[in-house]
Parts: C-alpha cells; sequence; structure tokens
C-alpha cells in the first residue's frame, strides 16, 4: 500500500497523521486517506479538487505532474509527500 | 448566589491572531488569544446566539472558518464558503482567496449567515455556518465583469450591512465595485449612485460598478443613514444607500480604511484617517461645510 506523509507545517493547523492507503493513483490514495482524516482535505485541495497552488505533492521523488485531477500513478511502498511549497523563496 | 454580570469583550482580528480584549478593566487588557500567528481576516460576534466565528487566512493552505459556542474555550472548524464548480472568475473556476466579512443574518432569521469574499463574491448560510450557497444574483450580475481588485488582486466584498427593519434589504461594499442594494433577500440587486473615482479616467469617475469604498457602515438609531471611507474620499447617504453624497474637505485626510458611526448619533462619523507622513487613529474633523 501507498503511504501518505504530511509534513509538519500542517500539523500545527490540522490532524494529519502519516498513514498508509490503498490506492493506484494519487488521487485514489488521497481519497483514501481524507476518508479517515476529513479536515485535512481543504488543507491539501482547493474548493474544485485540485491541489492549493502553494502546496506541493511528491510521488517518492517525483513532483506531482497532475495538479488538476492528481491522476499520477503510486506504486505498493511509495510515500507520498505532501509539503507546504517554498512560495517566495 | 448572584450571578456576576456579564464581562464586556471586544474581538480583535488581526495579521497575528485573534485577540480578546476585557473592557471592563481599568483599561483594556488581553483576556485571551487564539490562532496565534494566523491571520484573522473577519470575526463575528453573533448576538442572537452567543456565537464567535474567526475567518482565517492560512495562505497556503487556505482560508477557514471556525466556531466557538463557549467565548473560545473550544473552537469546531466549518466548511468555508466555496465557490461552484460553474462559477467562473476571470476565465478560470473561482475560487475562494479570503473571507474578507461575515454578518449575522437578520434578527428575524436565526442561524442565517453572510459571508463577503474575494474575488467578491457574497455566500449565505441557513445552518449557522455548517453549509454555504453562493449568492447567484449579485455573482451572475453582468456588471460584476467590470469589478476589480483594488487593495487586493481581485474584487473583494468587505462590508455586509442588513437593513433592522427588513430581513429583504440589505446593502454590500466592493472594492472596486462600488455598493449594492436588494430589497427582495438577494434574488436581485441595483447598484447604488452618486460615488466619485479619482484613480480612473475622468469619463470612468462617476461610474458605479468600479468605485472603491473601503469600508460601509449603517447608523443602528437611523437605519437609512449609511456612510462609507471611500479610496478618495468619505461619502454619506441619507436613503438607505440608493445614493451617495461626498464630503472631501475633511481633515486630517479623506483617505483611510475603517469607519465607523455612533450608534445613537447618525451625523457623528469616526474613522483612522490616514496621510503620507502618518498613518494615526483618530477622530475626523467636521469639513467646513458640514456634515
Amino acid at each position: 500500500m501507498p503511504h501518505v506523509q504530511v509534513a509538519k507545517a500542517f500539523r500545527r493547523h490540522v490532524d494529519c497523521p502519516d498513514l498508509a492507503v490503498a490506492g493506484s493513483t494519487v488521487h485514489d490514495a488521497l481519497e483514501r486517506y481524507f476518508e479517515t482524516y476529513p479536515a485535512v482535505r481543504s488543507y491539501v485541495l482547493d474548493e474544485h479538487g485540485a491541489v492549493r497552488k502553494h502546496v506541493a505533492i511528491f510521488v517518492g521523488d517525483e513532483q506531482l505532474v497532475d495538479r488538476q485531477s492528481l491522476t499520477d500513478a503510486v506504486d505498493d511502498g511509495t510515500t507520498v509527500y505532501i509539503f507546504q511549497a517554498l512560495s517566495g523563496g | 448566589m448572584t450571578t456576576p454580570p456579564a464581562t464586556r469583550t471586544a474581538l480583535v482580528g488581526t495579521r497575528k491572531g485573534l485577540f480578546v480584549y476585557d473592557l471592563d478593566a481599568s483599561c483594556p487588557t488581553v483576556a485571551g488569544t487564539h490562532f496565534l500567528g494566523s491571520p484573522v481576516s473577519s470575526v463575528l460576534y453573533d448576538v442572537r446566539d452567543d456565537a464567535w466565528y474567526a475567518c482565517l487566512d492560512h495562505g497556503h493552505f487556505g482560508v477557514k472558518l471556525h466556531r466557538s459556542d463557549d467565548h473560545g474555550e473550544t473552537w469546531a472548524e466549518l466548511a468555508y464558503p466555496a465557490y461552484p464548480a460553474d462559477a467562473v472568475y476571470a476565465g478560470e473556476p473561482a475560487a475562494t482567496r479570503l473571507l474578507w466579512t461575515l454578518a449575522a443574518g437578520h434578527p428575524s432569521q436565526p442561524g442565517v449567515l453572510w459571508c463577503g469574499t474575494i474575488p467578491g463574491g457574497l455566500f449565505r448560510s441557513d445552518d449557522c455556518g455548517q453549509t454555504w450557497e453562493l449568492n447567484r444574483g449579485l455573482w451572475d450580475d453582468p456588471a460584476r465583469l467590470e469589478w476589480f481588485g483594488g487593495g487586493y488582486d481581485h474584487p473583494g466584498m468587505h462590508s455586509i450591512s442588513i437593513d433592522p427593519r427588513s430581513a429583504d434589504s440589505m446593502t454590500v461594499g466592493i472594492s472596486c465595485g462600488g455598493a449594492w442594494y436588494t430589497d427582495d433577500g438577494g434574488k436581485s440587486w441595483t447598484v447604488s449612485t452618486g460615488m466619485r473615482a479619482t484613480y480612473v479616467p475622468s469619463g470612468r469617475a462617476e461610474d458605479p460598478r468600479i468605485q472603491d469604498p473601503h469600508r460601509i457602515v449603517r447608523c443602528a438609531a437611523a437605519p437609512d443613514v449609511l456612510w462609507t471611507q471611500h479610496h478618495n474620499d468619505i461619502f454619506r447617504s441619507t436613503d438607505n444607500g440608493r445614493t451617495w453624497s461626498m464630503f472631501d474637505d475633511v481633515a486630517p485626510s479623506s483617505f483611510g480604511f475603517a469607519v465607523a458611526v455612533q450608534p445613537s448619533r447618525a451625523g457623528c462619523p469616526s474613522s483612522t484617517p490616514t496621510t503620507s507622513s502618518t498613518a494615526t487613529a483618530s477622530m475626523w474633523t467636521r469639513p467646513a461645510s458640514g456634515w
């Protein structure tokens, strides 16, 4: 199963522990994660389901490509990292 | 056993958090802090049910709305007013960039809240902020396409004034989209007239759709009287926000942002005038021509 790991910067605002979830795409993995931690959704995605402009997602070492629909594939054992973007330098 | 008198408090939203002031102390003191370090874009104390609301701007992580039913002992995060999929701004799906003002509905409508946002949408909740719906009457008005940003990149609604005499009547202010009023609960809207802008070509100066009222307030004792601190001047309405008259000879400056009106004295506004050399908190002085 993929793992979802959320940066500590989020934890100041919302409870978001690391979690192993089912799913073969980032979208599916995050949907499973949000089923367990629904409050985290609006911190990562905007109201249209896209990744917030200043949030960065990596699949393993690779940056997420499809920020609108999150269709990037994710393999078993891979970690989906969610960071605050380095906006502003 | 006697019940202690209720403490008078002030909720102050800042870029550094929400500060609660005890106004009954010998001098106002900070009685509590909440969301320390997070910008609080608007706060509301709803006298109808004693609830506190705080609108937050977490920047990277978006806007949030919180409610407390125990004067800040605990907070619950609510859904924030979010634009529907078919709402478009500048060719892209509209997204909530800031919760700029939150207002309690009319006393006859418990649970009703109104929220003004950037990029300009007005939202209504019928369930104390649990769910929100975009007001399509104003959003879908073709005149909205004339609005533009002022202090922010996109137009924003910062003022919502409910007419205490009618739940269907209200006035809202937008930077830069002017002042709009409705008498049918928000089904249809009309832009008010009389403001003047000095930051556009003269041919557009009186266009009511591009005015920049920084804040609009209503006098409690005289609900037909509203005041606005506009970008370039001060305006007053005596006909429930339909038309506005200008005051441009106000010392020390007719520029500023905040404005308040004494609840029992419709002719006594106060503001925080700002000049290029000072950013002072003071009162307007009555212009030579009178208010």
